[in-house]
């Protein structure tokens, strides 16, 4: 079998695992979708029981999973338990925030993270306490600070965009940058120790390979040396941790979403793991597991191409 | 003064006839539009402006029939009206949609007079075919609308006629004592746009949160302007809204109110300390100490609105199925069945520590269940215990308990231990766990502080029934006793200690259902009353449960937000949205 | 003759953790002429590559130099700066390494890499030119080749072109050859004298391959401890110190009369299923390849006492035969007999202590988390209740501590290296401990399987002259696997060729020359003498 298509159908059997994973945890967990309504004063017993049994919760787990995939199959991922619709549509209208979000931090995070890595000497060191700092301070706190930090200077970005129905798109743009700006630089600082660390570590690495020692003593020109001997040398971890960068796109931004009220999938997936609403979990993991598998094949590929070692085993 | 026709009239006389007649056409034509408008006393304020406001979390519909979560009902509560409201101030039922209303055979009819001209925001009429196709709803058993079951008295619905177009008659079962409360909060539909979906079978799924604005419509102040998915809800000012200021302009003065979904509480106030919002609605204490400190120089309007109709309570498992099953819950439950036992735990808890530790003394210390929110039926002689570990340890001594060094065993000789679960997700009641903990030590009982995830303990305390004992806070309904009937009520929902009752378990207990079924039916106020009263003295003597402390409704106003109110209902401080207005 | 570099004066320390400092050269001064070449000779760590780096002025991190003067031309490398001393390396030095397959960018193509040398090599028929220059036939192949494709010594060719692409006036070799198989070596000799013929470039070479420099330079620096303690001109180079503890091994073999072990029929197809023996199937050894004929009925028997060196060329079969009497290996049929009772199927725990394996990689035969005391008394615990003698008594402690105390002196090793780890050790140093080890429960064999192969010259000498007190005294037979029939010629008692997976033919160390027939012998004699013939 082509290796692609063994991958792509390990990829399959791996989602389907994790649909049926997820299934059984949700069931496992304790406390269902109903669990909060008992405590509504209003509602007697009875209305909860025909409540529950209007529900598919009352049908067994298989039965259950079996009626999911089904539906999956062609592209029905069910309705939402508390929003009463279509999971799809309500994660497809938050999935490009997320990732607009997420990939302008961890873009943000290489950028600054290849900058500062690559420098050396005392900024070195410089760049490698602030990454310690940044990282010993949980996301969380850390995007409070700096929401706390734009108050302080009034840089605070209007919550929701300001509406005008007639605004040119420039407009939008405007607002929308400024509104994704401080959610990213959160994101960015977040994520900038990983990238800086292995940046510094990569390079360090690569400047003592012998073959790079080699250009040096044979004198090669400067650009030469960076371009196609030190960068090459010290891309194979790199490229490993943009795969999984690029895998975690979906969750990594959560956190930093619901803190900022970013409109993307954190809030939404948040409150329905809180509410055992099993849909929108299963399709939320199933989304990322994908996001995951697309980003180490994605940068499978990007070493396959990088080392002619790998293409000559492929081969 | 008659002045005779063939005289010319000056000509500023003839100015002002004109701009009168003007006047008098202006007057009418608004008396036509807006019909019998209701006038808002009080209210004064100017036109414009926008409200920024936030919501914990996104709500999950915009139907007013299946709202249950808490900000799902916000916006609801701002986009619909009901026919009958309670004034959140006096706490005593006016004239909403209906402008007023005639009770008849002793209290078993209410015949309601709607207002003439009312419009939905869409502009279509609002008329009693509206009224009857919304209880239609409300009462329909296969919608399970979560409103059915207090529409229901005695078993048996409640009849609704209509007279004419703006007449509707509604025949009770019984007498009932709050009826005329019930239409507090019942959001009118417009039937014109959902009774098609209700013949196909769709009204369930109907006005989610992505449904166009074009195809909703409300009586309320505010209406649908836009939804942005995971960001905010956008509402634009009503302009067919019923509501007139005392001047005669229309409400409500804002233009536009938006929601933003902030999940965080932190988040929040740096956002209203930034100004980007205005209101801040079910503050806890912390962040209401943290902004009171910033409010002299901002000039935030902190509202303490005083106790709302929470109760933190420490709940013991008086469940009768544990026996054989749960063998360690049955141990505990062999103190706890002991009311002595309840008591003295009652009497070592120092509640005047916990509303200043906790809730910074935002909250008031409790003796029933019954929150000050609920003054007049309050019992009068119920006093929240004072701590008195003297007292406590003789009502132990009374029972069979004895303490050894400085531990407590009873009269089997087994140490007194126990766990509190405590939800970890609210830091408030995982703090009044571990307060209770040290309480209970000074009585040389071992108790345990255990924390679980919200959902996992609410299974524990409603399905599995395995826990010794649980921190956990409950609102009532409403003002009134009817408001907690479920939790008095032996077979009721909320019936925490001991659930799934066929017959009450106790002579107590019995003696509480009797009471509250009896309340239910009273027309006289004053005995209704007493016996309320006699509830919860023998909820006192009994202790079921051991009542601590109601936070109080805490909010936040930017400083040139006019006409804000806290209230303990629903919802918290948007009840008079309408008559929000900017100092200019 | 105008030198065209000049140093005075140099010392060179490193600085290592904790504040120590490793000084590396001492008050170095030498000068070379125009077209001359200088050869720098030395045991491993005096301090040869970092003369050299020095001169470069590449890979100096972490050390502190001094000097009175460094002339290169008529320049002054002190004066100059970083980006000037680049300069100068691109356009007038060249420089080969030891390792050349790690010294080339394994993500680059061939020619671009000769591209980036610049000079000669700097357009693309520039760069075939060059290749041809150094030797290739199929130069349009090599160019659009990666590095992993080609062999050690076509990279070292290619390396080369690097160094000369530029037409340097100075050419500086690190142990060009040391890496490298008998016919690469060859090549890149061949190549380094026609460069020299050619260009009258001057360089510095170092080896420690005393018959490279004999062939090349013009005089010889020896090194020891940083400081140069001889400057040796080249026709003068009178003795290689080899020969003298070859004659004294020599003069061991014949004492010995009972055969150790007896090999018949050995056959080992690697691809095929194991024997069924109860033992766990063992990993392909060697490299994976399908249904390879490793070993094809080998035939032979090892005296007592005696020295046998089994010679063959890389892929002969000589690891898999090791393998095979060390019990790493099952063959699937044939049998072997050690001191008359038989090691097949079945191996009993005693034969299996006294047959001992010394492998060539010993960065791989030390557990890393050990001290050398741990590594030595660990056989003797895992063979403890049959040991010493056959009296079935134990060792305690102290005694299995004396033990290694004592080996560790058999082997020249000091006693304070019973507390370092294999990470505080030089490759020599590792290969005796490894022998030490192996040595630590006394065995009747002793297997080397390209034990001696990339330590320099000088150490490889003293183990075999190790190995051979030992046998005087312990009654040691020792057969040695390796591709080094020079050594071997002097080293040992009896010389086995191996090809394809059979013993070719066997001869007594003296007479090989003579008497060796076999075409694969009469290869690994005419690499051999082609070697001796550049003297």
């Amino acid at each position: 079998m082509h290796p692609l298509a063994r991958r792509l159908l390990y990829s399959l059997v791996s989602l389907i695992a994790i649909s049926m994973l997820c299934f059984a945890l949700l069931r496992a967990a304790p406390g269902d979708y109903f669990s909060e309504l008992r405590l509504e004063p209003g509602l007697s017993q009875k209305t909860l029981t025909t409540m529950e049994e209007q529900s598919d919760l009352s049908k067994p787990l298989i039965e259950r999973y079996a009626l999911w995939c089904k539906a999956a199959v062609r592209g029905d991922f069910g309705l939402s338990l508390t929003y009463h619709l279509p999971v799809v549509q309500l994660l497809g209208e938050r999935i490009a925030n997320t990732l607009m979000l997420a990939g302008l931090g961890l873009l943000g995070a290489w950028i600054l993270g290849l900058l500062l890595g690559s420098v050396t000497g005392w900024p070195a060191i410089a760049a490698r306490a602030f990454a310690a700092l940044l990282w010993s301070i949980p996301e969380p706190i850390l995007a409070l600070l700096l929401l706390l930090g734009a108050l302080r200077f009034h840089a605070l970005s209007p919550l929701v965009e300001i509406s005008s129905p007639a605004g040119s798109s420039w407009m939008h743009l405007r607002s929308l940058a400024g509104r994704i700006a401080l959610p990213a630089l959160a994101m960015t600082l977040g994520y900038l120790p990983v990238v800086l660390r292995h940046v510094q570590r990569g390079l360090d690495a690569a400047r003592r390979a012998p073959a790079v020692e080699a250009a040096r003593a044979h004198g090669f020109t400067r650009r030469r040396i960076l371009l196609s001997y030190l960068l090459p040398e010290a891309a194979t971890p790199l490229i490993s941790l943009l795969g999984l960068g690029i895998g975690s796109l979906l969750s990594a931004s959560l956190f930093v979403e619901v803190l900022f009220g970013w409109p993307g999938l954190g809030q939404l997936l948040l409150n329905a793991i809180l509410a055992r609403d099993t849909n929108i979990v299963v399709a939320g993991v199933l989304c990322s597991a994908v996001m995951l598998i697309t980003g180490n094949l994605f940068a499978d590929l990007l070493l396959w191409l990088h080392d002619p070692r790998l293409r000559a085993v492929a081969r | 003064m008659y002045e005779p026709s063939g005289r010319p009239r000056p000509l500023s006389t003839q100015a002002a006839r004109l701009i009168l007649i003007f006047l008098a056409i202006a007057f009418v034509s608004t008396q036509t539009l807006s019909g019998q408008a209701l006038r808002v006393a009080g209210a004064s304020g100017l036109p414009g402006g926008k409200l920024n406001c936030s919501l914990r979390a996104e709500p999950k519909t915009l139907n007013p029939v299946f709202a249950m979560d808490v900000s799902s009902r916000a916006v609801t509560s701002v986009m619909n009206a009901d026919l009958l409201h309670i004034n959140r101030k006096t706490d005593v039922v006016e004239a909403g949609l209906a402008r007023s209303w005639e009770v008849s055979r002793g209290g078993q009819t209410y015949t309601l007079h709607l207002r003439r001209g009312v419009r939905f925001s869409d502009g279509a009429p609002f008329t009693a075919d509206d009224v009857l196709f919304s209880f239609r709803v409300y009462l329909n058993p296969d919608l399970n609308a979560p409103q059915r079951d207090l529409l229901i008295i005695d078993g048996k619905p409640l009849q609704v006629t209509k007279v004419d177009s703006l007449t509707v008659r509604f025949d009770l079962p019984r007498p009932y004592a709050a009826a005329a409360r019930l239409f507090d909060g019942l959001a009118m539909l417009p039937s014109h746009l959902l009774e098609p979906l209700e013949k196909s079978g769709k009204l369930k799924d109907a006005w989610s949160i992505a449904t166009p604005p074009a195809q909703l419509a409300g009586l309320g102040p505010f209406r649908l302007k836009s939804y942005r998915p995971g960001q905010a809800v956008i509402l634009e000012r009503n302009a067919y809204f019923w509501k007139q200021d005392p001047a005669g302009h229309a409400l409500p003065y804002l233009d536009e109110v938006d929601f933003a979904f902030l999940a965080n509480q932190d988040a929040e106030s740096v956002r209203f300390a930034a100004g980007q919002l205005d209101l801040l609605a079910r503050l806890s204490a912390d962040s209401y100490a943290v902004l009171e400190k910033q409010a002299p120089q901002q000039h935030f309007q902190m509202m303490d609105g005083g106790p709302g109709l929470e109760f933190d309570f420490l709940l013991f498992n008086l469940n009768s199925d544990v026996a054989g099953r749960l063998p360690e819950a049955a141990a505990a439950q062999k103190w706890f069945s002991q009311s002595v036992f309840r008591r003295a735990l009652s009497l070592a808890v120092n509640r005047d520590v916990l509303v200043n530790l906790v809730f910074q003394n935002h909250a008031a210390p409790l003796a029933t269940p019954v929150t000050p929110a609920s003054q007049t039926w309050l019992n009068p002689l119920a006093h929240p215990d004072k701590q008195d570990l003297p007292q406590a340890r003789a009502l132990l001594t009374s029972a069979g308990f004895q303490s050894r060094d400085g531990a407590l065993f009873d009269s089997a000789g087994n140490r007194v231990k126990f766990t509190i679960l405590a939800p970890s997700s609210n830091r408030q009641r995982s703090e009044i766990a571990s307060l209770l903990r040290r309480d209970f030590a000074e009585l040389g009982i071992d108790a345990q502080v255990v924390s679980l995830e919200f959902r996992s303990l609410l299974q524990r305390v409603t399905q599995n029934h395995d826990y010794d004992t649980a921190v956990m806070g409950l609102s009532a309904g409403d003002t009134e006793p009817n408001g907690n009937l479920s939790l008095w009520l032996s077979d009721g929902s909320l019936h925490l200690w001991n659930l799934g009752q066929k017959h009450p378990a106790t002579q107590w207990e019995s003696e509480i259902d009797d009471a509250m079924h009896r309340q239910m039916y009273m027309t006289n106020m004053a005995e209704r009353r007493k016996t309320y009263f006699r509830v919860q003295q023998i909820y006192r003597e009994q202790m079921p449960f051991l009542s601590l402390a109601s936070p109080h409704m805490l909010g936040a106003a930017q400083a040139g937000l006019l006409g804000v109110l806290s209230s303990a209902l629903d919802p918290a401080m948007l009840d008079n949205v309408a008559v929000f207005s900017w100092k200019r | 003759m105008q030198p065209i570099l000049a140093i005075e004066d140099l010392s060179l320390v490193y600085r290592l953790p904790k504040g120590r400092r490793l000084g590396v050269l001492r008050r170095v001064s030498l000068s070379i002429g125009a077209g001359e070449v200088v050869g720098l000779l030395g045991p491993s760590g005096s301090g040869k590559t970092s003369l050299l780096r020095y001169i470069l002025g590449v890979g100096m991190e972490g050390s502190e130099s001094k000097c009175a003067l460094l002339k290169f031309e008529d320049m002054n490398l002190l004066a100059m700066n970083h980006w000037q001393r680049h300069r100068l390396r691109r356009e007038r030095m060249g420089i080969i390494f030891q390792d050349p397959t790690h010294r080339l960018s394994a993500f680059r193509r061939i020619r671009r890499q000769l591209e980036d040398a610049g000079g000669s090599c700097s357009s693309e028929s520039g760069a075939l030119a060059s290749l041809e220059r150094v030797g290739f036939v199929d130069p349009g192949r090599i160019a659009s080749s990666f590095p992993y494709e080609l062999s050690g010594g076509e990279c070292q060719r290619i390396a080369t072109a690097q160094a000369i692409a530029a037409n340097p006036m100075l050419l500086l070799a690190d142990e060009p050859t040391s890496a490298l198989d008998t016919v690469a070596q060859r090549q890149i000799l061949d190549l380094m004298l026609k460069i020299r013929r050619e260009r009258k470039v001057a360089m510095m070479v170092i080896s420690h391959d005393p018959e490279l420099l004999r062939a090349l330079a013009d005089r010889v620096l020896r090194l020891h401890d940083g400081v140069i303690v001889g400057h040796v001109p080249s026709p003068a180079r009178s003795r290689s110190p080899r020969s003298k503890p070859g004659t004294t091994l020599q003069m061991t073999g014949e004492r010995a009369t009972q055969s150790v072990l007896d090999v018949r029929d050995l056959t080992l197809t690697f691809g095929l299923p194991q024997p069924e023996t109860g033992w766990m199937p063992l990993p392909d050894w060697g490299r994976t390849r399908k249904f390879h004929a490793a070993l094809q009925g080998v035939n032979f028997s090892v005296q007592q006492g005696s020295f046998v060196a089994v010679v063959g060329r890389s892929g002969s079969g000589k690891s898999t035969l090791a393998a095979c009497i060390a019990g790493i290996a099952l063959p699937q049929s044939g049998e072997m007999l050690f001191c008359e009772k038989p090691l097949l199927p079945v191996r009993s725990q005693e034969q299996r202590a006294q047959i001992q394996l010394i492998l060539q990689d010993t960065v791989g035969a030390l557990n890393p988390r050990l001290t050398v005391a741990q590594i030595l008394e660990e056989p003797l615990r895992i063979h403890r209740n049959q040991l010493p003698g056959k009296s079935g008594r134990r060792y305690t402690d102290k005694q299995m501590q004396a033990r290694a105390y004592s080996i560790l002196g058999d082997v020249s090793l000091a006693p304070e290296y019973l507390t370092r780890t294999p990470a505080q050790l030089s490759g020599g140093e590792r290969q005796r401990v490894a022998i030490a080890r192996a040595l630590m429960l006394q065995p009747t064999l002793l297997l080397l399987d390209e034990a001696l192969t990339g330590l320099d010259h000088d150490l490889q000498d003293s183990i075999l002259e190790l190995l051979g007190d030992l046998r005087r005294h312990k009654e040691l037979t020792c057969i040695h696997f390796t591709h080094d029939l020079r050594r071997m010629l002097i080293a040992a008692d009896q010389i086995a060729v191996m090809d394809e997976g059979l013993i070719v033919e066997v001869h007594p160390a003296w007479e090989f020359a003579r008497k060796a027939c076999h075409p694969a012998s009469v290869r690994l004699l005419d690499a051999m003498l082609l070697d001796a013939e550049e003297q």
